[in-house]
């Protein structure tokens, strides 16, 4: 090997490998290579394993190679050099005036083909610095194509490049994935063979516009469809337009139950909403109607005063239901006898059912009492009720069973008693596939479902401390079965109806009675004045106060609404907490016992009334109350 | 294509010349007779190898070995512009290429004198420079 050091002047030293086996040819080159404005080191060797060896530990800028070695002839030399210096440019000097040759070398990377004796020393020197320059700059192309590719491959979005007939030219894994194809079978197929009828004007439209964004739905080989969002960019390359697409259906399905959950909630607030003022209404009903049956001068009058009572009571228990719908109630475990449970709101599961559907309830008494929330059960046996009506839009049997159930070895029930809850329907019946995922959170087979509906039976079923089983067979319905554990020894804790009390208890003490309700406040206060009490009565809050401020005397209790004007509940709670810490306090709201802690407002929970109530309860309510304070 | 293959004499341009043309391999070297110099020592010291391989391969009956050797002086020729001697050469590698050995004897005759005052040549042009 010899090494030639020419002109250092120059800012950049270029590197040289000379591989030539002609000594005589070698000293012409090299001498060719003296001019001035060369700035070059160059080595020189004769064999291609030498030129191999000195590859593997130098990087020239660029070799100027000889085909025809000792060891090596012809294109072999050639790829067998480029192999080993893929950075390097290679101009190629050959005795051989071998067009096919020079134009392959080209072709497979050498930056050029010099033909020996047709070139002087700064025809050379130019060459190389060429070369070097289009190396630097395929080196360049390269690396930007490798990058793009990467991108285009690894690319979580689909890219496909069409040719003006909408036939795709190129494609990533991605866009084969989408619609379930392989990349290769995709490439040479027609864009509107994979969507909708009518794309074919769109395309239309696109090419003419130069660029879009939209969706189109994709019809899978297994007959399933996706949908795709798609953006397009005409001529990125002349006759070749790109397009970016993405499955969003998941998306949009999501989007979907989003706003479903919205609008339940909506419907809930709603319902929450009505609820509350239906209840202040029903309370001034009932309160007259008690009045007029105080009042009463014969038996008839006195009857018909007690069917409106009892008409009010009916709607009370609807209003209740409303509230739990509107989730306004917070989780209050008691003791719970599930037939009653499931008789307090039959009316309701008539309603929901509808008139296609015949159901058979057996619900046995006295089976046994769970410890859960009454809304919860109430919601649980809704929805399962729901999900069974779906199960039958032609009709069908609802049976709803409740008895005791006692497991020994069972795999997905620990030994024990409980109480069964069975809902069953005669509908189609639910596949094996689709039974192991029911209760996840938003699958649905329904068009219109939000998947809510089972989950949230089992989050309460869970939350309970029980168990749900699914049974179902095609074409046979299918029996979903909800187990509560029994708790031995205990009695039902009494339900609001069932705490009234038809007796009249009387009373001497100072009430400061504050509701904004004229008609309600005014029929409560003559119905207290005919107990006894002395009353002081406000519109709201401020009045109250001011009340407060001014009477000179002791008011053993404030009964208060919670939602008022000018100043609320716990405004007024709090000022006469503060002022007379002697007065006890009893609040009434047409929200359930949750408006009390929503609002901020500590209290014990025998000190909170729900709206519509009987005058009987009230008294009933105040004298303990009050007793309990004295 | 990077390749331009108007911008220089092709092969058979050169091979077409008759002779040796001086002015031609003076452009070359750009009037770099130091590097004529080394040239011809070099020439006085590889040319007669090259041949004798020549010889060899005639002698041999050898038709590869004849293509490379007629190749290598071919190029070696060009690069000094001995037209005539390359045209010999060219005609020997063909030789070795088809595996024809009829007439390579005398061929290489005609490229050893060609050679020969080459040589002669080379050398005046150098005495000519020192004597100037």
């Amino acid at each position: 090997m010899s090494t030639l050091v020419m002109d250092s002047r120059q800012t950049e030293l270029l590197r040289v490998l000379l591989v030539e086996d002609n000594v005589l040819d070698a000293k012409f080159i090299t001498g060719l290579l003296r001019l001035p404005t060369a700035a070059l080191q160059c080595q020189h060797v004769t064999r291609l394993a030498e030129a191999l060896d000195h590859l593997e530990k130098n990087s020239p800028d660029v070799i100027l190679l000889d085909l025809n070695l000792e060891d090596s002839a012809g294109y072999d030399t050639f790829y067998r050099i480029r192999q080993a210096a893929f950075r390097a440019a290679i101009l190629v000097l050959s005795g051989s005036d071998d067009e096919d040759l020079a134009i392959r070398t080209v072709r497979e990377g050498a930056q050029d083909y010099l033909v020996k004796g047709t070139f002087d020393g700064r025809l050379l020197l130019r060459s190389i610095r060429y070369a070097i320059e289009r190396k630097r700059s395929e080196e360049a192309l390269r690396q930007s194509q490798a990058t793009v590719r990467a991108i285009f491959e690894n690319s979580v979005e689909g890219i496909v490049i069409f040719d003006d007939d909408g036939i795709c030219l190129e494609a990533n894994a991605a866009a084969g994935a989408l619609i379930n194809l392989p990349r290769k079978e995709l490439i040479g197929s027609r864009l509107c063979d994979f969507c909708e009828k009518g794309f074919e004007e769109v395309w239309v439209q696109l090419r003419a516009s130069q660029s879009g964004r939209g969706q189109f739905w994709t019809h899978l080989k297994d007959g399933s469809r996706r949908l795709v969002d798609y953006s397009f960019t005409a001529n990125v390359l002349p006759g070749q337009h790109l397009a970016m697409v993405r499955d969003i259906t998941e998306q949009q399905d999501m989007e979907e139950q989003l706003r479903d959950s919205q609008k339940m909630e909506a419907v809930g607030r709603l319902a929450g909403g009505v609820a509350h003022d239906f209840n202040n209404i029903l309370g001034i009903i009932s309160g007259h109607a008690e009045l007029l049956e105080s009042s009463a001068s014969s038996q008839v009058e006195r009857s018909r005063a007690e069917k409106i009572i009892s008409a009010t009571e009916k709607a009370a228990s609807l209003t209740r239901q409303l509230l739990a719908f509107g989730r306004k109630q917070v989780m209050t475990l008691k003791l719970l006898d599930l037939s009653s449970v499931l008789e307090g709101i039959s009316s309701m599961v008539d309603c929901l059912v509808g008139a296609e559907i015949q159901i058979n309830i057996q619900a046995a008494k006295n089976v046994g009492l769970v410890r859960a929330d009454q809304s919860q059960m109430e919601q649980v046996i809704m929805n399962l009720t729901a999900n069974a009506r779906e199960a039958m839009p032609e009709g069908g049997t609802l049976t709803i069973t409740i008895d005791r159930y006692l497991s020994s070895d069972q795999p997905d029930l620990p030994p024990g008693e409980y109480i069964r809850l069975s809902i069953s329907d005669t509908g189609a019946g639910i596949s094996q596939e689709i039974q192991s995922r029911i209760f996840e959170p938003f699958f649905t087979t329904k068009k219109n479902g939000s998947g809510l509906g089972l989950s949230t039976v089992y989050g309460i079923v869970k939350q309970s401390g029980g168990y749900i089983t699914v049974h179902s067979e095609a074409q046979c319905g299918s029996t979903f079965s909800v187990y509560l554990p029994v708790i031995n020894g205990s009695h039902p804790n009494p339900t609001p109806s069932e705490s009234r009390s038809r007796s009249h208890v009387p009373g001497h003490e100072t009430i400061l009675l504050v509701d904004n309700e004229e008609d309600l406040r005014n029929a409560t206060c003559e119905y207290l004045e005919s107990c006894g009490y002395r009353v002081l009565t406000a519109g709201d809050g401020k009045e109250a106060i001011e009340i407060c401020n001014r009477y000179a005397g002791s008011i053993s209790l404030l009964i208060s609404d919670i939602v008022m004007p000018k100043l609320n509940g716990r405004g007024l709670v709090d000022h006469v907490r503060k002022t007379r810490p002697g007065t006890s306090i009893l609040i009434i709201s047409g929200y359930g016992a949750d408006a009390v802690w929503r609002h901020g407002i500590a209290l014990d929970p025998s000190c909170f009334l729900q709206k519509p109530f009987t005058f009987q309860v009230l008294s009933a309510q105040i004298r303990s109350v009050l007793d309990k304070e004295a | 294509m990077f390749w331009d293959e108007s911008r220089a004499d092709s092969e058979v341009d050169l091979l077409n010349r008759e002779g040796f043309d001086p002015q031609a391999l003076l452009h070359l070297v750009h009037g770099d007779f130091n590097l004529l110099q080394e040239l011809v020592d070099l020439f006085g010291t590889e040319v007669p190898g090259m041949l004798a391989s020549i010889e060899k391969a005639i002698q041999q009956g050898s038709a590869s070995d004849l293509e490379k050797a007629g190749h290598k002086i071919k190029g070696s020729m060009l690069q000094l512009s001995a037209h005539a001697a390359a045209k010999i050469a060219l005609q020997l590698e063909k030789s070795g290429q088809t595996g024809s050995m009829d007439g390579t004897g005398i061929l290489l005759e005609k490229l050893t004198q060609e050679v020969h005052v080459l040589d002669q040549t080379l050398r005046s042009m150098l005495q000519n420079r020192l004597s100037h």
